[in-house]
């Protein structure tokens, strides 16, 4: 866990404040969100944040997936991995595919990550009885603020943030606005960029 | 070097009075100069370690940044041939190898004839056993998702079961003024271009322009030990290699407000 409130001073610094009480254009709130908005930004671009969800256990052919959700890597049930698929592929596979339900000692065989918009995967055939549900994901970290500043990322990538949040406050309209500024650590970033993909765009 | 001497080399670039710096504080120039080593590590993967891993028996998914806070990517994965109890993933490398109060051999333990894991995807392991999800024993592959989900084609059983793993780690931070930087000696001197451009930043403008041949040079330098670490890295068979800086484009990033049209001489400002 890196503490992102280690990085205000040097970021304030930077911002030609002596500390966040000596910030004029900015609050320490704004720079929080900022940081948290590059934090999104780069676990929505290359789902660098990832868990095994602890598994649910249910019966229901339809399972709601939670708000912090960006994509799904393995769907299991009862420790078989499911193969995923599309509302059409299940369609050409089998007419009435809403309905079907397991019968005769069969099981669930694919989920469904098209079904009712992005909130929900839904199992085919229809489950018979309860069973323990995996979810590995990738999903958007806890959110950053002044109270609670712990985020599970690499060091080096705590100063990508601060880099962020200095860009977008030198991008900001007003008396302290340093567009060079903010282009220049724009191309920074665009490095750290080409980093992510090289290290972890790999697929494992 | 130690930290006050590159400290002092960039109060010399910032053309400051080492002694009594006006513009700069001594807490934004070691700041400066931790971030431009981490960058440097991350770039090059230089700063490598080994750390035993216990497997919990029956669990699949471990989390690493949450034990080891200087993982930046794996290099190597392997299963430890020590088949003592007891030894945990402790933060701090020099006593890593303590005995703990359980130590002792574990009877079902022996050590595997493979012990090196193949990094694989998911999908591979799909596809090599559709029921790999339930598989247990000595596990034969490993993978990562994002950047620190490692996860294993099967569970162990048996408590005691260790992983060896190396993994690229970020530097340790100076604090004191003895501190020096973890990376080789030979690149000291770019840490201090690297940190100047970064300290700029608060002035912007001609002063940020100024900096970028510094950091054109820490570039260079960075790309050399980079390209040193791939073939180390390739010859040792790892799972990761540092990113080719050599085919990336700077000029966009070494040039400020590249929109604008150049300086020409004879020519007022503005």
């Amino acid at each position: 866990m890196v503490d992102l409130s280690l990085w205000l001073p040097a970021l304030c610094a930077r911002l030609n404040a002596a500390g966040v009480a000596d910030l004029v254009f900015w609050t320490e709130a704004e720079l929080y969100q900022r940081a948290t908005g590059a934090l999104h930004s780069l676990a929505r671009e290359s789902n660098l944040f990832c868990e095994a969800c602890p598994p649910i256990t249910s019966a229901e052919p339809l399972v709601p997936i939670p708000a912090e959700h960006l994509a799904l890597f393995l769907v299991a049930r009862d420790g078989t991995v499911l193969t995923p698929a599309s509302v059409a592929e299940l369609e050409a596979l089998d007419s009435d595919w809403e309905e079907t339900a397991v019968s005769g000692g069969g099981s669930v065989t694919h989920w469904v990550g098209d079904y009712l918009g992005l909130r929900f995967l839904r199992f085919y055939p229809i489950p018979a009885t309860s069973a323990d549900v995996l979810l590995v994901r990738a999903c958007l970290p806890s959110i950053p603020t002044a109270k609670s500043a712990g985020v599970a990322i690499p060091a080096p990538f705590a100063d990508y943030l601060a880099l962020a949040t200095l860009r977008d406050a030198r991008a900001k309209q007003g008396d302290a606005r340093m567009p060079e500024v903010a282009q220049h650590i724009d191309q920074r970033l665009k490095l750290y960029d080409q980093v992510v993909q090289a290290y972890w765009g790999g697929g494992y | 070097m130690k930290l006050e001497d590159l400290r002092q080399l960039a109060y010399l670039d910032l053309d400051e009075d080492p002694a009594s710096p006006r513009y700069y504080t001594d807490a934004e120039v070691r700041d400066a100069l931790n971030e431009a080593e981490r960058f440097f590590c991350l770039l090059t993967l230089c700063l490598e370690t080994t750390r035993p891993f216990a497997l919990t028996p029956g669990v699949r998914f471990y989390p690493l940044l949450r034990e080891w806070h200087d993982w930046i990517a794996p290099l190597r994965v392997r299963l430890s041939s020590d088949v003592a109890e007891g030894i945990t993933a402790l933060d701090d490398g020099v006593t890593a190898d303590t005995a703990m109060p359980n130590e002792q051999a574990h009877p079902g333990l022996v050590a595997s004839a493979t012990p090196k894991l193949a990094p694989s995807t998911m999908s591979e392991m799909w596809g090599l056993n559709s029921d790999w999800l339930t598989a247990t024993g000595y596990p034969e592959r490993y993978g990562c998702l994002g950047f620190d989900l490692l996860f294993l084609d099967k569970v162990a059983t048996l408590g005691g079961v260790k992983l060896l793993i190396t993994y690229a780690r970020s530097p340790r931070p100076m604090v004191l003024d003895t501190d020096a930087p973890e990376i080789l000696e030979a690149d000291h001197h770019a840490l201090v271009d690297g940190a100047v451009s970064l300290l700029r930043m608060k002035e912007g403008g001609d002063e940020l322009a100024g900096a970028m041949a510094g950091l054109g040079r820490y570039l260079q330098v960075a790309a050399k030990r980079a390209a040193q670490v791939r073939g180390r890295s390739l010859a040792q068979r790892y799972d990761k290699l540092p990113l080719e800086l050599e085919r990336y484009d700077f000029s966009r990033l070494l040039k400020i407000r590249p929109d604008l049209a150049p300086h020409r001489k004879g020519v007022p400002n503005g």
